[in-house]
């Protein structure tokens, strides 16, 4: 279905975006309320989950072949339930999709510009969307590929730079929370680096199948430094207690940043990272509905679907999670459930397991 | 179609091109500080907030300068209201521009508000995306309109120059910046007490011309001297001399640059020796006992350098006075940190951070420490154990014709 061939680099690259280009909102702010100054921990014990994410997807991918998560859903579970699980995934990706827009636009309200309407964001962004889609997905993974350096050099300086104001001693006691503790704690952080299940709808597309997995571990090991590198950054300048009650603890943290009077005001360096990243993050939630909705109607091609679809994900973010503390709310009550315990770790894991007990007939992708 | 596109692409260029919401910066009120009061008025508490505005138009060379008539460079303008917000925003209608927050670099507290509690005082600045948290907190003698009321004829704006001493020369003698983050940070520890230095009007010890031309004698000018102790509930208790904040300094590794007097190893108390700090570096140490009871041991480590000698005998020759020198400086240290040890024991509030230290290094002990910690610091045994090395004693090594030997 898809014409375009990547790279296992650019996947991996394209991967990265999409782990950095949202954990860095809300995420330290929901580990802090919860861990105080273990908050960099529950970063590291993400990783874990998301290596498993990686190598279920991984096991599936090898199963069948040239097919992606949709595609093959039918052939395991049979044609009805498989059909109906593949659009259960579609909502999944246009539902987080629309988040993860309304999340962007509200976070540019927040800190850079108040008066805006959150729509204003929302339909620019995925006009550019649709645009960049449009131009296939080997020139928006090639785009990614020029972007993913800025983000992180600028979340590097953001973590760097506020040296002055740090004091590594607030990071003490180290652990001092129960194992139990963390490890529920590192589950709502595992959803988020989980996201990398979507490489699912990409394996297809790759030149080679070499190195996939060792690649995507790779991404979420060092996804999972920086978080926690920023999480100690975070507690080093605000102290455990005061990092849970910032509404976004990055953002505060690169308003810190204060270097001899001239390197001032560099928030923008975050307001990079958030238009970049989510740019190349919403892509690939589009990518995965509309490529995905094709795939479960069986339609030959899915262009014609970027249109319908952006309109429906602008609607979505636009309707539901009016406020911040429905944010909030959400990514501590339900996103660890929503996310990593259902549609990306848990599922595919089922499936894999069917998978390995019944052996399903695997039909070799022809075109 | 061409010639759509092009008509096209010049619309959008017309519409983008500009800044949509640009502002002029000379109409803005370009507010370079802030002082809060807690006022009463018909029976009711109201804030009273003092703004200091910049006014960018005289502050261009040759548009401002002197002259009657000529505009100020710095204004104050203050508001009521039921919050700080309210009582801020209540200036708008007495002010030709719109209020810009991002350059405020120093909020100041009234003495009267910090007594009541500080904690709604500080929500507004925190919670603002236009103010920062690095800005310096500060707790004004009286109320801080009054401070920022000073004019003062080098400096015109107070809060100006507030930033500057705090910025410039914090952690010079008894300077202890201390910004928003810092104090939130202690707050939100609960057993650390916040402390912010005080602010004072005092009167001007020298003249300037201007001075001197106006009728009612010199002008008043701002004076940073001690620290604003609070309890962890946010409440102000006292405030620390110049002696006990130096000590306060040195446990919490805040001081830079400072002078330590003490006796002339040969003349006595009556020929002081000047010791300059260069560096110091503290280290807090809990010992646990047997019962469970935790005792601090505070180790100073400095390094000084002989930069005066106040007399006309000789004595800074040989390797004896260079103990006998660090030895005083050792007592010295040891003493003034005793001393506000003590004074913040009686106040009962644990300003040093000796309670996060027994969390961070007795983490199992402070789970049944830490509900009583405000029984057991007055209590607590400190000890203080000061190291000092002295490194050079400047150009000269005698003060002139201190020497006794005649030429020969």
């Amino acid at each position: 279905m898809e014409p375009g061939r990547i790279s296992n680099r650019q996947l991996a690259f394209l991967m990265a975006t999409v782990l950095l280009a949202t954990v860095i909102y809300f995420m330290p702010q929901v580990a802090a309320r919860a861990v105080q100054q273990d908050s960099w921990i529950t970063a590291l014990l993400s990783t874990v989950w998301a290596i498993l994410v990686v190598l279920t997807i991984i096991a599936l991918s090898r199963r069948f072949p040239g097919l992606t998560l949709i595609e093959y859903l039918p052939l395991i579970l049979g044609k009805p339930l498989g059909k109906l699980l593949g659009l259960f995934y579609v909502f999944w990706f246009l539902g987080v999709g629309a988040f993860v827009l309304r999340q962007f636009a509200m976070l540019l309200n927040i800190a850079v510009m108040p008066a805006t309407p959150v729509a204003v964001f929302m339909v620019t962004m995925m006009v550019l969307v649709v645009y960049a889609l449009r131009g296939g997905l080997e020139v928006w993974t090639r785009v990614n590929e020029i972007l993913l350096p800025i983000i992180i050099v600028a979340l590097l300086m953001i973590m760097v730079l506020p040296y002055e104001s740090m004091d590594f001693r607030r990071l003490l006691p180290v652990a001092s929370h129960p194992a139990g503790v963390l490890m529920v704690s590192s589950l709502i952080g595992a959803s988020w680096r989980g996201e990398i299940f979507m490489a699912a709808m990409f394996i297809p597309a790759l030149t080679s199948s070499r190195h996939t997995s060792r690649n995507l571990m790779l991404m979420v090991l060092i996804v999972g430094l920086i978080l926690a590198a920023m999480e100690v950054a975070t507690v080093a300048v605000f102290g455990g207690v005061n990092a849970g009650e910032l509404e976004l603890p990055i953002f505060s943290l690169a308003r810190m940043i204060s270097l001899a009077k001239i390197f001032d005001r560099l928030e923008v360096l975050i307001v990079f990272t958030w238009v970049l990243g989510n740019f190349i993050k919403i892509c690939v939630f589009m990518y995965c509905s509309t490529v995905g909705a094709a795939q479960v109607m069986g339609f030959k091609k899915f262009d014609f679907l970027f249109f319908p679809i952006a309109v429906l994900m602008v609607a979505f973010g636009d309707n539901f999670l009016e406020n911040v503390a429905d944010f909030t709310d959400f990514l501590t009550h339900v996103w660890g459930a929503y996310g990593l315990l259902s549609f990306e770790l848990v599922i595919p894991f089922i499936l894999l397991l069917i998978t390995l007990i019944r052996k399903p007939e695997v039909k070799r992708d022809t075109r | 179609m061409k010639k759509l596109q092009v008509l096209l692409l010049i619309g959008i260029m017309l519409l983008t091109g500009g800044c949509w919401d640009r502002t002029e910066i000379s109409d803005l009120g370009l507010i370079v500080a802030t002082g809060a009061d807690l006022v009463k008025e018909d029976g009711e508490d109201k804030v009273w907030m003092t703004l200091q505005m910049a006014n960018p138009v005289a502050m261009v060379p040759g548009g401002g300068g002197g002259g009657a008539g000529a505009p100020r460079a710095f204004w104050t303008v203050s508001g009521m209201g039921r919050s700080v917000r309210t009582a801020s925003i209540a200036v708008a209608e007495r002010i030709p521009k719109r209020l810009f927050w991002g350059q405020n670099r120093v909020f100041i507290v009234g003495e009267e508000a910090a007594r009541r509690n500080i904690i709604p005082f500080l929500d507004r600045p925190l919670r603002g995306h236009s103010t920062r948290r690095n800005t310096y907190l500060v707790v004004a003698r009286g109320t801080a309109k009054k401070v920022l009321e000073v004019e003062m004829p080098t400096f015109r704006a107070s809060g100006l120059a507030l930033n500057n001493i705090l910025e410039l020369e914090g952690g010079t003698e008894a300077i202890m910046p201390v910004t928003l983050n810092d104090f939130a940070y202690r707050l939100g520890s609960k057993v650390t007490a916040p402390v912010a230095p005080v602010v004072s009007v005092v009167p001007q010890t020298s003249l300037t011309v201007e001075d001197i031309k106006v009728p009612g004698g010199p002008s008043p000018t701002i004076d940073i001297s001690g620290i604003a102790v609070f309890n962890p509930e946010g409440r102000l208790l006292d405030f620390l001399n110049k002696e006990e904040t130096l000590g306060l300094m040195l446990v919490l590794n805040k001081s830079k640059e400072r002078e330590i007097t003490v006796a002339c190893p040969v003349k006595g108390p009556q020929e002081p020796v000047i010791m300059h700090l260069v560096r110091s570096n503290s280290r807090t140490v809990v010992h646990m006992d047997e019962k469970g009871i935790p005792s601090i041991e505070v180790k100073i480590r400095t390094i000084c350098d002989l930069w005066e000698h106040f007399g006309s005998h000789p004595g800074m020759t040989g390797i004896p006075y260079v103990q006998s020198l660090e030895k005083r400086v050792n007592t010295h240290i040891e003493k003034e940190i005793k001393m506000v040890v003590s004074r913040a024991q009686e106040l009962n509030t644990d300003i040093f951070g000796f309670g996060e230290e027994v969390r961070r290094q007795h983490r199992d002990e402070w789970l049944q420490l830490g509900n009583h910690w405000s029984e057991i610091f007055p209590g607590l045994e400190v000890t203080v154990s000061a190291e000092t090395s002295l490194r050079h004693r400047g150009l000269t090594i005698e003060a002139p014709g201190a020497r006794k030997e005649h030429l020969l």
